[in-house]
């Protein structure tokens, strides 16, 4: 038995051409699933990069005794840099200390006090993974111990806060996005169930005439997988545009990848033929 | 070609057919007459591999329905064409399409769809018809295409539910010739009807049905 992958193809077109009000419907339906479960993943990442990049800024500072002389203090930094829990250490002169307390306070320190009480110090910037509120007290630890360090300061109450939240934030996440994801297969599958229906007469006449169950099938699929990837990629070109919306309005606060974009039309090739064999399965059953 | 034995329909408790015994040769022209609900139309059905008995034999050609496996209905229906009382065309199509649809969907390769198709319309006498939707033709015209696509796939048995159920007396006397025609060329043909006038000028068994029973 031959294939007729063409004849297949183009029946599967001229049955969308011949049910062109149900064909839009479908393509708006799935459209506009995709564009909330790509729109929410959009969201969600951006949140999750935000917390990320706040996490980055609640760094550790080490300070240093004030009478290591700068070889010690470059072997005690290349000691600190050499952890797996630090990313980036970067030394802080009693000098630059003060620049910036002046900086941020407007007053000369010095000429009040006689002399610059700030100590020279390092700062962290940890590694992805060590930054939560555990990690970062056994860090103290191990850095108290290290010769020259005097003290150890970092927003202990915040990282807890944020990991805290982070952590109910990525349940109530999945929990979300099992909700939408599940809502989407729901919709697309009922909606392309019911485009698969008005052809009812189709798929009997179909078997009434010797079909086989996967001859019926292809068309329907093919149909299913080019509803899946218009609406997703219509739902790409959405999502992108409100993205570069706010992005306009609010200055460059949401990161575009590529990745995220591609999400909806994935998830519409993957769900138009999930969808469309479900939808034609029942008909073929009967 | 075809056998029946003791074969028994019921649905949910309630016995459509009882005690069936049909035997159709090759070549042969079977009338199944009775008033409608004898359970003509079930027992065609039954024949198409449509329903399946509750007890009994039942073979068509060389399946035999109690060893019969699902995947191999499709391939028995194309060597048994069938055509209803309401035609069962598809609407949104020419008569030339709703033939070429009935090959390509049983694989058929697309430089044979046109030349048999054009052939199997000419049988029928709709050559000068075939690129007329089939809401424009006339009930006549819509049963010689549902025959014309019953018979494309060249079948051994050409089953017809009520063919002319829905025709004016003239239209269906055209059809019954028709129908003799294809018999005469060798294919088996067994029609239900209810109009047993219909039946009385034709060649072959009539076998009488009523109330889901062979009395005759």
């Amino acid at each position: 038995m031959s294939l007729n992958i063409f004849y297949t193809v183009g029946e599967a077109f001229k049955g969308l051409r011949r049910h062109r009000f149900s064909s839009v419907m479908t393509l708006i339906s799935i459209t506009i699933s995709l564009t909330i479960l790509g729109g929410y993943l959009a969201i969600t990442y951006n949140l999750k990069r935000g917390v990320e990049l706040f996490k980055e800024r609640l760094g550790v500072e080490i300070f240093i005794d004030n009478s290591l002389n700068s070889e010690e203090i470059r072997q005690l930094q290349t000691q600190i840099t050499s952890l797996r829990e630090v990313e980036r250490a970067v030394f802080v002169s009693k000098e630059q200390a003060m620049e910036e307390f002046k900086a941020e306070f407007d007053q000369d320190v010095v000429a009040i006090i006689g002399g610059n009480p700030l100590p020279p110090s390092i700062r962290l910037e940890l590694a992805k993974s060590y930054r939560t509120a555990g990690e970062v007290e056994k860090l103290e630890t191990k850095m108290l111990s290290f010769p020259g360090v005097t003290d150890v300061t970092y927003h202990g109450e915040i990282f807890k806060i944020v990991h805290k939240y982070s952590r109910i934030g990525m349940i109530v996440f999945i929990a979300l996005f099992l909700v939408i994801l599940f809502a989407s297969i729901l919709l697309i599958t009922n909606t392309l169930r019911l485009t698969i229906l008005s052809q009812k007469r189709l798929i009997s006449i179909m078997k009434l005439v010797g079909a086989t169950k996967g001859f019926i099938r292809r068309p329907y699929l093919i149909q299913g997988v080019f509803h899946g990837l218009v609406a997703g990629v219509i739902a790409c070109c959405i999502i992108l545009l409100l993205m570069k919306l706010v992005n306009t309005v609010y200055g460059d606060i949401l990161v575009i990848t590529l990745w995220l974009l591609l999400v909806p039309v994935f998830a519409g090739f993957f769900l138009g033929l999930l969808g469309s064999y479900i939808g034609v399965k029942k008909f073929l059953s009967t | 070609m075809i056998e029946l034995k003791e074969v028994c329909y019921s649905v949910k408790g309630e016995l459509i057919l009882e005690d069936i015994h049909l035997r159709v040769e090759s070549g042969d022209f079977v009338s199944i007459v009775g008033p409608s609900g004898a359970g003509k139309s079930t027992l065609l059905n039954l024949i198409h591999m449509k329903i399946f008995p509750v007890s009994g034999y039942l073979r068509v050609i060389d399946c035999n329905v109690s060893t019969l496996r699902s995947k191999e209905i499709p391939l028995l229906r194309r060597k048994v064409g069938m055509v209803y009382q309401d035609f069962k065309l598809l609407d949104d199509r020419d008569a030339y399409e709703n033939i070429a649809f009935a090959l390509w969907a049983t694989g058929v390769k697309r430089n044979t769809i046109k030349r048999k198709a054009l052939y199997v319309l000419a049988e029928v006498g709709l050559s000068h018809k075939r690129y007329s939707m089939v809401t424009e033709l006339s009930g006549g015209e819509q049963q010689r295409v549902s025959i014309a696509r019953a018979l494309v796939n060249e079948p051994y048995i050409l089953l017809a539910d009520e063919p002319t159920g829905n025709l004016d007396p003239e239209t269906s006397s055209e059809i019954i010739d028709l129908l003799k025609r294809i018999n005469q060329k060798g294919t088996a043909v067994v029609m239900a009807t209810h109009k047993s006038d219909i039946v009385e000028d034709l060649p072959g068994k009539i076998y009488r049905l009523n109330q889901g029973r062979m009395i005759e």
